[in-house]
């Protein structure tokens, strides 16, 4: 079973999810980066793909496999199986620009929601490189690590008010940065 | 700076918290995916040997560039040092060939997050600078340091008009950053495209103490002969 997960158990598994909801990739990475070559090869081999192509489709699935983790939508069972065959849709995803994933035997769910294409604006990005640590921490927790206030309460000994007001305050000098940017 | 009808939503106070949590989440999101694709990419490459572009070579892979660059240096040592019966244009064409170029990666000022430059920087490292060409003209929002790199993957690729101009619009917007640079860098373009008069106006801008001074003295010595 951990050779079809990466030599990952259950509960390495479980770990590594929370490593990814605190937004702590080492692990994450240290796993999923020793089957990118064997991956890249698979998808040249089986789609004709180019190095370039089948790089990116890999870096793709990655990133969406890192994705469905924080949400709960993988779980432990045929990783590898999942993530070769994941990266060969997402290879024919990128050829055919915009197809969606579609569901087949594999049982792959259908892809995220698509999100919009538009470029982050500048004005976020400057205004979040000025924010400060413990709220980037807090907000990436929450945004990009799907965890809920009542979680990042859990794990940071805090009480759940707390918690929402600090995110509260960190929205709020989000916009006033932003506000002062442009 | 235009303002983003995403970005003017986001601060409207009568956006739904709802609303601006999602363009949040979106904007977290990329964020966060560009950096973990830089850091998967550097790692790959670092602890793997594994890039973009594809391996060429077998147990030489490492110390091929190093052989290249030294041989190049070699001959360029053994025909040129010693030698004045040459042009000056083509002791550029040397300058251009010799010329160890590399893109430190994203630097603290760049803030607009794109994966075409994470991209374009890649390719440009590995000296696949056509590829870097196209990367670079498709980040959406150019940075003078992706101008610069652009017009360097122009004159190592010999679109040597192109990196002219490239050049000359980086220069016109007087980012101290690479006035160096770009005069030294002109200067060699101009040689390689035949119009010394304006290969001579940039070496007169390298000033006494600027980077590559010596070497610019050096063409204008062969350039007046």
């Amino acid at each position: 079973m951990e050779n079809k997960n990466f030599g990952l158990t259950e509960a390495s598994f479980a770990e590594m999810i929370n490593d990814l909801k605190a937004n702590d990739t080492r692990f994450f990475l240290q796993v999923f980066l020793k089957q990118f070559e064997e991956t890249i090869l698979y998808v040249k081999r089986e789609c004709g793909a180019s190095h370039e192509d089948a790089y990116d489709a890999t870096m793709d699935t990655l990133l969406e496999f890192r994705l469905r983790f924080v949400n709960g939508k993988l779980r432990y069972g045929n990783l590898r199986f999942l993530f070769t065959k994941m990266t060969t849709q997402m290879y024919l995803r990128n050829k055919k620009n915009n197809q969606p994933l579609t569901n087949d035997i594999t049982g792959i769910p259908e892809r995220e929601e698509e999100r919009s294409d538009a470029a982050v604006p500048e004005g976020f990005s400057r205004a979040w490189n000025s924010l400060g640590k413990n709220c980037k921490e807090l907000l990436t927790q929450h945004y990009y690590g799907k965890m809920k206030l009542i979680e990042i309460a859990k794990i940071t000994s805090k009480n759940p008010t707390a918690v929402r007001k600090q995110k509260e305050r960190c929205v709020k000098k989000l916009k006033d940065l932003m506000v002062e940017i442009i | 700076m235009d303002i983003d009808k995403n970005l003017q939503r986001f601060i409207d106070d009568k956006t739904s918290d709802e609303e601006a949590d999602a363009l949040l989440e979106v904007w977290i999101t990329k964020t966060k995916d560009a950096e973990l694709r830089t850091e998967a990419s550097s790692i790959l490459q670092k602890d793997y040997g594994l890039g973009r572009n594809p391996k060429k070579g077998g147990k030489l892979k490492y110390l091929r560039p190093l052989l290249v660059a030294a041989s190049l240096a070699l001959l360029f040592s053994m025909f040129f040092i010693n030698r004045d019966d040459f042009s000056a244009t083509e002791l550029a064409a040397q300058y251009v060939d010799t010329e160890s170029l590399t893109h430190p990666g994203n630097s603290k000022g760049v803030t607009e997050l794109d994966t075409n430059r994470t991209r374009a920087i890649v390719a440009f490292n590995n000296t696949d600078f056509n590829l870097a060409i196209v990367h670079f003209n498709q980040i959406k929002t150019t940075s003078e340091e992706d101008k610069y790199y652009l017009g360097l993957a122009y004159m190592k690729s010999g679109q040597i008009q192109q990196a002219i101009d490239t050049f000359e619009e980086v220069g016109e917007r007087n980012d101290v950053r690479f006035r160096q640079e770009i005069n030294w860098f002109l200067a060699l373009s101009h040689l390689l495209n035949g119009n010394t008069p304006k290969a001579t106006e940039s070496i007169k801008n390298i000033q006494n103490g600027d980077w590559k001074y010596d070497d610019a003295q050096k063409l204008l010595h062969h350039i007046n002969k």
